[in-house]
């Protein structure tokens, strides 16, 4: 305790703090930015191990043999769709399909309220969806015949109401034939529940509110007359096509969850013993796996799977699991041209080795990790590795709201030139003796008091500003369904007066700083130094929360704002600081981010034009899906932003745009004057 | 010599009623609107806001025992006080909407009191700086309190009390810290008015419910004997003490006396006091047993348990005869002690200490850590909800995410109570020296804390 007790060491450090600070930002955010992206490099991650021993994945001899069962119900399948190809789910065909193997068959019927069209299924459907969802899940329950159904494991399909693409009818013919497989053997000592979803996400959340008895007003469910016990784990399965040349295995959950390491180690391990690929994010695994080359390899795998997480929507089924303790992924089947290819044979062995290792389960998952990045599937960079550069990077809002603190209440023309103290002070004091500078009557006394020594900064200003930010930030949070209602008044299309609520107050707020400057609030250089201060501490607590919770939008959200929010400072170039300011909001960040994500996946370019259009049209939807999701499925990544990344990031821009004390810019004029 | 004619004009001290109807306005709107919000009944089972003790969920759970003919003690569910569960029965027959006006009134009645508290201090800081003037240096003439300057510190510490987050946000929760708070203040008004009779029921009632406060007799026993000495100097002091310890302890068997007669029974000791004092409960707060006791050999128990107790009421005697002349500023100093060592805190038990930290204004300039204590308490105040829902909703944070969390907060209060008393400690200090005292080599000095 030294640094705390010994004021020696305490000067000592504070003043490196002080003298160096610039050059210990710099050197701490560039540090960290570089150490994060080497994570990405092999010498730096480590290999992906099993922690559970008892998966025993090696002990797994493939029996499954039933693979034209599943070509047979799949071209079934695909015929009753293009019969009826605007129809509902064929629910009677699929429950007669698992009656028919003898399985505990129930269905569930589901009304999901909307509160405005949802976007991304009425792209995927090419007409407006509309503000009530009626849907049907199937499943069918292989019960355990060595143990009393305490246990259970999900392989979940979505049946998808795309009108030209397949509807996901491959994943079901999967599915029964693995059906019709599991149920001749008697080693199954958990359930096996075969779940057959009714539209994605909302069919999904539907089954899992009424399976763990949680209820969301919004969704309305008849109840599930099958049960099994707890689920331990859970598969999704998505196939493109009959023959796939890799699985796609999709991890990300809800608000940025992970299933344990161990799970994705199990499914990569398997496919690798029949000898199907695996990608993470449509990014196949580099070879040679030294070098420059797979290094940028590893790197964009690692940046897509952060730019997913971040967004905190699950990209695929499984992340409606997560939410409630239970481990899944997504494996996607994608048939890429001109590559070999894979039928349902050895898709099936995979699946029937994933479930029988999860059959050898004695405990939940809990051995392995829960809070990783992976560079690549076999390659993993755990907690312990990411968060020092991460804290690194927060050491820059740290280091400077440190040197700040410092400085208030020193005469010392440090940061911001502080030659104006002496003018401000004597000013400070005309003023408050005959009782003009004080903007509010009650702190007239502390004021007072406060400009005798070294006018520090004023302590009470802070209120008004953070309550206006944080009432901005609220009126922010709640105003897309508000505006979606008085739209609906009006006759705007939902989606307008969604995105005009979104976006209203963030352009609105802009101006905030005009009304601020018009109050005559008490605003020395020390006040100043103090609101920033203020505003660096709030947003390193906001990072370090979201990061705690979120890590990819934690560290995205860091590596931009901060090193922008430390040098912000009243008065000079206010153009460019107001520039990177902009660059650097929540709606910024969000083009940023897509147009990153673009860049990443989108192998043609067009041109500008039609690339920035393009942008647009992703943020848009982006906000759009942003906003619903935390209405359906309770996201919380709009939110978030809106209560506490916005309202920091506007007290950063009303500082930009403070000006100091008037009376000051009026006393200087008046010396050059005369 | 220039200090004299100081000594004469005494500073006035005038609170400025000003804006208190704004304070009072703005706190019982925050609390009515999130009482209705649908918030509420997600505070009432928020570790951090009900403990054990105070959790409004355990004390419908009571109430509903008592409905049933059943005495609430027997089962390991309820641990409030008799007296305490009566009030509430009662208020139940009458009329359930009485509950959260109730909730409501003691927290408005506690920010009234601690408005009286800084009101009754800040007069006693000024009366006793009179009387010491003569012996301090005169180049600290610019230390004094004036009562300019004191003015404002009741409004203050309202406001910090009604407009705190934490206050708010228990009051809406329906624990019964507000309740615990109540008393304390109350214990605390009593104290610095100096009634005895009056001094010693409140303290009794304060340890009656909260139990800790029991080891605030002995700053009110030195204070109420320091002020007979002031009024008759041959009063022996000694006696005086005793005077006010038999008074305490009178007090205190009559309300155990009391809450026995509710049930005809002694079985409510062993649940409330003993519940306080042995910890059984392990499940997590934001104190700093319920890890250890998790992690501990069942055989070393009774020893830590003895440990983490002393820990908790063992610091009043070095500050005792540390701060023998100051026992208003000790009895403040154990306000926020027990509440960062008690067996199940919350995080209203620390904003009481909070609001009642402006009338120690005057002494902030010395302190050395209250960035640093700031930074720590808003860490762990965001964090903790945030790390308890990834460990216990999500699985995949674990224990010592939280414990981490809660560690830091106790570090925090425990800076701040340190940091708070040396900065008290130097002021006196420099009153006796003058604020830039030399060495012999006409150095400036510099002030240790090893």
């Amino acid at each position: 305790m030294g640094l705390l007790s010994d004021p020696k060491s305490r000067e000592r450090f504070s003043r490196i703090a002080a003298k160096y600070n610039s050059p210990l930002c710099v050197l701490a955010y560039v540090v960290g930015v570089v150490w994060f992206l080497a994570l990405a490099y092999k010498p730096f991650n480590h290999r992906t191990y099993f922690s559970e021993n008892a998966l025993l994945p090696g002990l797994v001899e493939g029996k499954f043999r039933t693979e034209n069962v599943a070509t047979r119900i799949s071209q079934a399948m695909k015929d009753i769709k293009d019969v009826n190809k605007d129809g509902p789910m064929p629910v009677a065909w699929i429950v007669n399909q698992f009656r028919g193997l003898g399985l505990d068959t129930y269905t569930q019927e589901y009304i999901q309220t909307i509160p405005v069209p949802s976007a991304r299924q009425s792209e995927e459907q090419g007409k407006e969806m509309f503000v009530q969802l009626n849907g049907t899940n199937v499943y069918a329950i292989l019960r355990a015949p060595r143990t009393a159904s305490t246990e259970a494991i999900v392989l979940s399909a979505p049946y998808k109401h795309y009108l030209n693409m397949d509807h996901n009818n491959h994943a079901f013919g999967l599915m029964i034939a693995l059906a019709s497989h599991f149920r001749k053997s008697s080693y199954w000592s958990k359930d096996i529940i075969f779940l057959l979803v009714d539209y994605d996400e909302i069919g999904m959340e539907a089954w899992l509110q009424e399976y763990h008895y949680t209820k969301s007003p919004l969704l309305k469910s008849s109840p599930l007359h099958g049960r099994s016990g707890s689920i331990q784990a859970a598969i999704n399965l998505e196939l493109h096509s009959d023959q796939v040349s890799h699985f796609n295995v999709k991890l990300e959950g809800l608000n940025g969850l992970l299933p344990n390491l161990d799970l994705v180690n199990l499914v990569v391990q398997l496919c690798g013993r029949e000898r199907i690929t695996v990608k993470l994010h449509q990014q196949r695994d580099p070879f040679p796996s030294e070098g420059w080359p797979a290094f940028q390899q590893n790197l964009k795998t690692m940046s897509l799977m952060m730019l997913h997480q971040a967004t905190g929507m699950p990209n695929g089924l499984h992340g409606l699991f997560l939410r409630y303790h239970i481990e899944a992924v997504t494996l996607e089947g994608v048939l890429e041209p001109g590559r070999s290819s894979t039928g349902f044979y050895r898709m099936g062995r995979v699946l029937e080795g994933v479930f029988r290792s999860l059959n050898n389960l004695l405990e939940r998952f809990h051995q392995s990790f829960f809070f990783y990045l992976l560079p690549a599937s076999d390659r993993y960079v755990s907690i312990g590795m990411y968060m020092p550069p991460f804290g690194l990077i927060l050491l820059v809002t740290a280091l400077k709201a440190i040197a700040l603190y410092i400085s208030i209440g020193t005469p010392d023309p440090d940061p911001w030139d502080g030659a104006e103290n002496v003018v401000i002070e004597h000013i400070q004091s005309r003023k408050t003796g005959d009782g003009q500078g004080d903007n509010t009557d009650s702190k007239r006394g502390v004021t007072k008091i406060r400009t005798q020594n070294y006018s520090d900064g004023d302590v009470w200003s802070l209120v008004p500003v953070v309550s206006c930010c944080q009432v901005a930030g609220f009126i922010a949070s709640i105003s897309p369904m508000v505006m979606t209602g008085l739209g609906h008044l009006f006759g705007t299309r939902p989606y307008q007066a969604l995105i005009t609520g979104a976006t209203g107050m963030f352009f609105a707020s802009l101006f905030m700083p005009k009304c601020i400057t018009r109050n005559r609030l008490a605003c020395t250089v020390n006040t100043l130094r103090l609101w920033k201060c203020a505003a660096l501490v709030l947003q390193a607590i906001i990072l370090a929360a979201t990061a705690a919770a979120n890590f990819s939008l934690g560290m995205l959200l860091a590596v931009t704002m901060v090193p922008v929010c430390a040098m912000v400072r009243p008065g000079k170039l206010r153009f460019l600081q107001a520039v990177l300011m902009l660059l650097v909001s929540p709606l910024g960040l969000l083009i940023i981010y897509t147009g990153l994500y673009l860049l990443l996946t989108e192998t043609e370019y067009h041109g500008v034009v039609p690339s920035a259009m393009h942008l647009c049209t992703i943020v848009y939807y982006n906000i759009l899906s942003g906003v619903i999701h935390g209405y359906v499925l309770g996201t919380w990544q709009y939110t978030l932003l809106a209560l506490a990344v916005f309202p920091n990031w506007l007290f950063f821009w009303c500082i930009v745009f403070k000006k100091r004390d008037v009376p000051v810019v009026e006393n200087k004029e008046e010396k050059k004057t005369s | 010599m220039s200090a004299e004619p100081r000594a004469e004009q005494r500073p006035q001290f005038r609170p400025v009623p000003k804006a208190l109807k704004y304070i009072f306005g703005l706190g019982l709107g925050a609390r009515a609107v999130l009482m209705s919000s649908h918030l509420a009944g997600w505070l009432q089972d928020r570790l951090e806001l009900a403990s054990p003790v105070t959790s409004w969920t355990r004390m419908t759970e009571g109430l509903s025992l008592l409905d049933h003919g059943i005495s609430p003690y027997e089962g390991d569910m309820f641990h409030e006080t008799p007296l305490v569960l009566m009030l509430f029965y009662c208020l139940s027959k009458i009329w359930g909407g009485l509950i959260p006006i109730f909730f409501l009134l003691v927290d408005l009645v506690t920010g009234c009191l601690v408005h009286e508290v800084g009101t009754n201090v800040c007069r006693h800081l000024l009366e006793k700086q009179g009387r010491h003037v003569k012996s301090y240096s005169t180049d600290s003439l610019s230390l004094l309190l004036t009562g300019k300057q004191l003015n404002s510190v009741p409004r203050l510490m309202l406001g910090a009390y009604l407009l705190n987050p934490l206050t708010i946000a228990s009051c809406a929760a329906y624990s019964t810290t507000g309740l615990h708070n109540l008393v304390i203040a109350g214990a605390l008004l009593a104290a610095v008015q100096g009634n005895r009779l009056l001094a010693t029921l409140a303290t009794a009632v304060a340890s009656y419910q909260c139990v800790y406060p029991e080891i605030f007799i002995i700053p009110v026993a030195m204070y109420i004997a320091q002020r007979e000495q002031q009024v008759n100097p041959k009063e022996d002091y000694v006696t005086s003490v005793l005077h006010t310890l038999l008074s305490y302890a009178l007090w205190l068997s009559s309300l155990l006396f009391l809450s026995f007669l509710c049930f005809l029974s002694w079985d409510f000791f062993s649940a409330t006091v003993g519940f306080v004092m042995l910890a059984p409960d392990l499940t997590p707060n934001m104190g700093l047993f319920w890890y250890f006791f998790t992690e501990m050999f069942e055989h070393f128990r009774i020893f830590f348990l003895c440990v983490f107790q002393l820990n908790a009421v063992f610091y009043v005697i070095p500050l005792a005869v540390k701060l023998r002349d100051h026992p208003m500023f000790h009895l403040h100093l154990l306000v926020g002690l027990t509440a960062v060592f008690k067996s199940y805190p919350t995080f209203g038990d620390a904003a009481l200490f909070l609001s009642l930290l402006p009338v120690w204004g005057h002494c902030f300039k010395y302190m050395r850590n209250l960035f640093l204590v700031v930074c720590m308490w808003l860490y762990s105040i965001v964090l903790a909800p945030v790390l308890w829902h990834l460990w216990i909703y999500y699985g995949s944070a674990n224990a010592n995410f939280f414990y981490a969390v809660t560690l830091a907060y106790a570090t925090a209060q425990i800076f701040l109570l340190t940091d708070l008393l040396y900065a008290f400690l130097r002021r006196e200090f420099h009153l006796r020296h003058g604020p830039a005292p030399k060495e012999g080599q006409g150095m400036p000095i510099l002030m240790n804390l090893k």
